[in-house]
């Protein structure tokens, strides 16, 4: 093994800190606002911050498998990173606990007679009753929780025995993994978020949302390693073509986010259905037309356009302020895609959706430097290791 | 085989063994002035282009691509609007007659095809392919170019050229072999 392992700077500490800061400024406010708000609005705003805070973990954990499978410098450089984003999803469980007692306030299929005002969300009665509900969510968090332990301690053996061994498990861990997670982020999408309009369903709503979610890990990840590009022990490793990796692979995931969002939109913009087309209805009439223009013009074709540019990929100084923009875009889509549910005549914002975000985003930052300090910057068993620090013009 | 009057001699070629020499005698030849020259390897070696000299902004591939993209995709939505929507317009179920979302994946399409077809056909006008006749293949042990040799070649087009001083400087640069390629 190698003498260096790679160990975190301790200027991260700041960003702990300031994260705890933030998670104590947006909690409180948040807290605050049941009631200077209300009840209501606090709900809705802590499931759009949760919303986030569980995007990074699952995000981080599907990059994680993701990296696995494919191999390749840009798996071996964030891996350390990944693994510390999935093990906070035990405290995203907790955090979920809030949402089971807002439960009302959130999903309108929790009331009966609503339920019996429509034949088609009498057969969904089964599905969304509370209790099921409930136990599925408990299912998603324990699954994630398993993969997460044992994608954790597969790694550990691994930098004890570094080479194929154990390296071959993580992959073939990996492979059925990932599918699972699939599944299971799918149904939570469709428990969570798509069940806030209970009338209405979209088949490649779970898959845009893992993407969504890959799109806020990945841009957490390159805001990361842009930081610490420039200081040691990052600083002597990082080249170009490691950010141009990174920055390919953003670009793939802000394309392919585009493309199944379009998908969506075309066929139910092609099918004009009364109950399908008012999920888009209600989320362009009265002002929220301009947050959608927002999420198509910022989201999507802003850093489409950029990331287009091999320069800009292959630069700290233009790469981070474009994964900067995405990750705050991705949370003003989650706000496009949740608030509108409950405000379906005109815009509407709270403040608390502001403080909900600032307090989630700064509590996983405070609990990520704490996990990411834990274990060194790089996989040291990893068999590509050494192809990462000097990579080869030929390949 | 007369190809030029003005060139009856192409350049100077020498032989390598190692990417490593190829790259250094690169370096030492563009240090040198010399600046028409080229180099052939097995495979792609990034840092040896640039030792030649050539620089990114010499690649209109991209550029060639990109126009060719945006051309492509404006003219794939102006094709379907004006063919929906204004030379035989369509009232399908109460819709715009130019309704956006119907000609995005047309208008995708014909970015992809254009872009990629911009960037292949450009790449060819650029770097002269499809090329029946070029001179260094008169040097036979060029043959092993594609298996396991490197070659550098200064060519008589180079302002600093002269035969004997290039020869002499190749030979200084521990080769295999230094042939005179013929045009």
């Amino acid at each position: 093994m190698s003498t260096n392992n790679y160990p975190v700077p301790s200027s991260i500490d700041r960003y702990g800190r300031n994260g705890l800061i933030a998670a104590v400024v947006g909690f409180a406010a948040l807290i605050i606002s049941i009631f200077t708000v209300s009840p209501t609005q606090f709900f809705h705003s802590y499931f759009l911050g949760f919303m986030v805070f569980v995007g990074l973990c699952a995000g981080s954990i599907g990059l994680l498998m993701l990296q696995y499978l494919t191999g390749g410098m840009w798996g071996v450089l964030t891996r350390r990173i990944f693994e510390a984003g999935s093990r906070i999803f035990p405290i995203a469980a907790i955090l979920f606990i809030p949402i089971f007692f807002g439960m009302k306030d959130l999903y309108s299929w929790t009331d009966i007679n609503y339920i019996k005002s429509s034949e088609d969300l009498v057969l969904k009665a089964g599905w969304l009753s509370t209790p099921f509900w409930i136990i599925r969510t408990i299912i998603y968090f324990a699954f994630w929780i398993i993969m997460m332990v044992v994608l954790n301690r597969y790694s550990k053996n691994l930098d004890a025995d570094p080479g194929f061994k154990w390296s071959r498990k993580l992959e073939n861990f990996s492979g059925g993994g990932f599918l699972f997670h699939f599944v299971f982020m799918t149904l939570a999408a469709f428990d969570w978020m798509m069940s806030l309009t209970p009338a209405w369903n979209s088949t490649i709503y779970g898959f845009v949302m893992i993407v969504g979610q890959g799109i806020l890990a990945l841009s957490f990840t390159i805001i990361l390693i842009s930081i610490y590009a420039k200081e040691e022990p990052l600083a002597s490793i990082i080249k170009p073509v490691h950010l141009h990796d990174l920055g390919k692979l953003l670009f793939a995931f802000t394309f392919l986010w585009g493309y199944l969002c379009f998908a969506q939109l075309i066929v139910i913009y092609s099918g004009n259905l009364p109950e399908e087309i008012v999920w888009y209805h209600m989320r362009i009439r009265g002002g929220w037309v301009w947050v959608a223009y927002l999420v198509i013009f910022i989201h999507f074709a802003l850093p489409f356009a950029l990331l287009l540019s091999r320069d800009i990929k292959r630069s700290v100084r233009s790469l981070l302020p474009v994964a900067a923009l995405l990750f705050v875009m991705r949370i003003v889509d989650l706000y496009w895609w949740i608030e509108p549910n409950w405000h379906q005549e005109h815009f509407y914002f709270s403040w608390a959706d502001l403080a909900a975000p600032l307090g989630f985003v700064g509590l996983f930052v405070f609990l990520f430097v704490r996990e990411y300090k834990k274990r060194g910057m790089l996989p040291l068993g990893e068999p590509e290791l050494e192809l990462t620090l000097h990579p080869k013009g030929a390949h | 085989m007369k190809q030029s009057k003005k060139y009856p001699i192409y350049g100077i070629m020498a032989e390598f063994e190692t990417p490593g020499a190829i790259l250094k005698a690169a370096q030492t030849a563009h240090d040198a002035g010399y600046r028409v020259m080229d180099a052939y390897t097995p495979f792609p070696i990034e840092e040896v282009s640039e030792a030649v000299g050539f620089r990114r902004k010499d690649n209109r591939v991209a550029l060639t691509s990109l126009i060719g993209g945006l051309l492509g995709g404006l003219g794939g939505y102006t094709l379907a609007s004006s063919a929906a929507g204004v030379w035989f317009p369509l009232n399908i179920a109460g819709r715009p007659f130019i309704p956006w979302p119907m000609f995005i994946p047309v208008t995708f399409e014909a970015t992809v095809l254009i872009a990629g077809l911009s960037a292949a056909i450009g790449m060819l006008i650029m770097n002269g392919l499809p090329s029946p006749y070029h001179p260094v293949f008169n040097v036979p042990r060029f043959n092993r170019v594609t298996t396991d040799r490197f070659f550098l070649c200064i060519e008589a087009r180079d302002p600093k050229y002269d035969e004997g001083v290039v020869t002499e400087f190749l030979k200084s640069l521990n080769p295999t072999e230094v042939t005179l390629v013929q045009g």
